[in-house]
């Protein structure tokens, strides 16, 4: 064959084009933002220590060893998915997975861990089990969820025209399906919500609150503690959400959709400027004493990528002061670690992230930029650190300059 | 979320430290490249938009299936742990091309296993969405059944090489090696595939006349 047939064979290829959809491609380049920005699927650890051939070959014969008993034992699939299963305490159930909870509501209970609580006189119905997830409808009422975090999990909670994607974490999810209108609670996690006025989807974050209602286009963002509680449990409409709406039939009025956007939202968005405009117009000392979390982490970020690192500091250091337990505490550790790189006092911070989070997403870096620090101040400690370094990352970036070093 | 020992009042920064601010726009490749390893949301969406289409598309001519979503997810986030690793952000897409190399070999290999195993050949591919012609289709299931029986890099070059028109230069880079052995690989590719397509009649009838048509 010449060049010619291996171009037509080349052309033939590509007609399975990278293309797809761009609700499609949305979906899952959110998905992919949960999973980077840390509430979703673990990164993958190395089994330290053990030669990768006898790792493969242990695989290959535990898989030998699997296949056999499935084929003596089961005579069928040789790897069958294992769907979900749920058992119902309370209420009452149909065919199709119907289920409506009485007086004292219902509770599901799923086989990975995740439960789903019916509030009294609402109404579900479990459309599809899968193995990694389920796709539940919420005909009416409220319920409470709880989705176990796995990774590659993937659940879908609809209600009404609106879709709820969850990975792992717990929110409240209430439907009125003759007022239209949705709210959505997020304790835990993270979640995108996707329907009318949001058909690209938003990204709900811990303590934020959704409230929708379809047939007045209204739909608002806010922080949980400020929400309104759900009440179409009994069927009488939400009041009021705080937070001026965001309409989708004035596409013009930008500045109310400004005003509505979390600052989580906004820093994801590169808005940066604009939540800095916002933090000051509440007075950054009512922010630094009063903001939620999530803004403190937001005025930290949207004021470092600005180049202002003394806010940054301030803001993370009162995420630090006011919630030392969190995830984001131990985060703002790095990151000021990173700010402070070249004045000395970045070791202390990366050592104070790596004792509070010593499995966290930035250990790997903590502990490399902190051997990258002292390997130009201190090379005696540096070694040290290089020996800890191979240890736990062996294949790490900082792998060569942690074995030049024990190699002087 | 929570979790984590409490600790006490952190040190103060010192006057005068060194700041490392991230540009807002991602002005430049190492602009991005510094926010995402920051897990900045932004510099993964710009990521995301920049190299889904390249990713998505080289899955899917290697593997010979539409639906890869679940590799995509996997070269990107392996992408995130290794940005680290790049050391002249002007690579970053051939990094990217690299990473999913990685993801799509580890799957033919897999599958290859995973053939071996149950004692089954694999799965008929997918019908595209939209062939050209019926006939079209059917080279196209012929074309990826070949593929399926040739060694996991040479599919991948082929399909680097002659689909995506990559240089070989960049795929050197991508593969890790020197460009003399980039265009070895490239050569043996090209010479199996064409080779086995050679040998099949249906193929070669359709790519005749297709080749023909051209010219």
């Amino acid at each position: 064959m010449a060049e010619r047939e291996v171009k037509s064979l080349a052309a033939l290829l590509r007609q399975r084009s990278g293309d797809v959809p761009a609700g499609h491609d949305a979906a899952e380049r959110e998905r992919l933002l949960r999973a980077v920005t840390g509430t979703a699927v673990a990164p993958r650890r190395p089994l330290h220590g053990v030669p990768l051939r006898w790792v493969a070959l242990a695989a290959v014969v535990a898989t030998l060893v699997g296949t056999l008993v499935a084929v003596f034992w089961r005579g069928a699939d040789l790897w069958p998915e294992r769907r979900l299963e749920y058992a119902v305490r309370g209420g009452s159930q149909a065919e199709e997975g119907y289920v409506q909870a009485l007086d004292d509501g219902a509770t599901l209970s799923f086989s990975d861990g995740s439960t789903l609580e019916l509030a009294a006189g609402s109404a579900t119905r479990i459309v599809e089990l899968r193995a990694d997830g389920a796709r539940v409808l919420l005909e009416r009422g409220r319920l409470d969820v709880h989705v176990q975090h796995r990774p590659n999990v993937r659940w879908v909670l609809a209600a009404g025209p609106y879709a709820v994607w969850v990975t792992g974490t717990r929110f409240a999810l209430a439907w009125d399906p003759v007022e239209e209108r949705l709210t959505v609670d997020l304790h835990e996690g993270s979640v995108i919500v996707r329907g009318p006025m949001v058909e690209q989807g938003v990204e709900l974050h811990q303590a934020q609150a959704l409230s929708a209602h379809v047939p007045g286009r209204e739909l608002s963002i806010t922080e949980l503690a400020a929400a309104p509680e759900p009440s179409v449990a009994d069927n009488t409409p939400a009041p009021e959400a705080p937070a001026p709406a965001v309409s989708s039939a004035a596409p013009e009025a930008s500045s109310a959709a400004v005003e509505t956007e979390s600052w989580t939202q906004m820093v994801a968005a590169g808005k940066n400027r604009e939540v800095l405009d916002a933090a000051r117009a509440r007075g950054i000392g009512a922010v630094l004493g009063s903001g939620s979390l999530a803004e403190l982490v937001a005025l930290g970020d949207a004021a470092r990528y600005s180049g202002e690192g003394a806010l940054s500091q301030k803001a993370f250091m009162a995420v630090r002061e006011r919630f030392p337990q969190s995830d984001a505490a131990h985060a703002a550790a790095f990151m000021l670690g990173r700010m402070s790189e070249g004045s000395g006092g970045a070791v202390v911070w990366y050592d104070r992230y790596l004792a509070e989070a010593p499995r966290g997403p930035y250990a790997a870096d903590a502990l490399g930029r902190k051997l990258a620090l002292l390997a130009k101040s201190d090379p005696g400690r540096a070694r040290g650190v290089a020996q800890q370094y191979l240890q736990a990352y062996p294949k790490g970036p900082y792998a060569r300059l942690a074995r030049e070093l024990l190699r002087h | 979320m929570l979790g984590g020992m409490a600790t006490g009042r952190a040190p103060a920064p010192r006057q005068g430290a060194q700041v490392h601010v991230l540009p807002t726009r991602f002005a430049s490749d190492a602009a991005l490249i510094e926010a995402a390893i920051a897990r900045h949301p932004a510099a993964a969406r710009e990521i995301w938009e920049r190299f889904a289409t390249l990713v998505r598309g080289l899955l899917r001519r290697t593997l010979g299936r539409d639906d890869v979503d679940d590799h995509v997810q996997d070269t990107f986030l392996r992408l995130f742990r290794l940005l680290g690793r790049l050391r002249e952000p002007d690579k970053l897409r051939s990094f990217v091309v690299g990473v999913t190399i990685r993801v799509a070999r580890e799957e033919l290999r897999r599958r290859r296993l995973r053939g071996w195993l149950t004692l089954r050949p694999p799965p008929d591919c997918e019908a595209v969405a939209t062939p050209a012609s019926p006939e079209a289709a059917d080279a196209l299931r012929r074309l990826e059944a070949l593929l399926d029986r040739v060694d996991a890099d040479a599919r991948i070059i082929f399909v680097l090489r002659f689909v995506e028109d990559v240089p070989t230069a960049e795929i050197a880079e991508a593969l890790g090696c020197s460009l003399a052995t980039a265009k070895r690989r490239v050569k043996r590719a090209h010479e199996r595939i064409v080779k086995a397509a050679a040998l099949d009649p249906v193929l070669r009838d359709f790519v005749g006349t297709e080749a023909l048509d051209d010219g």
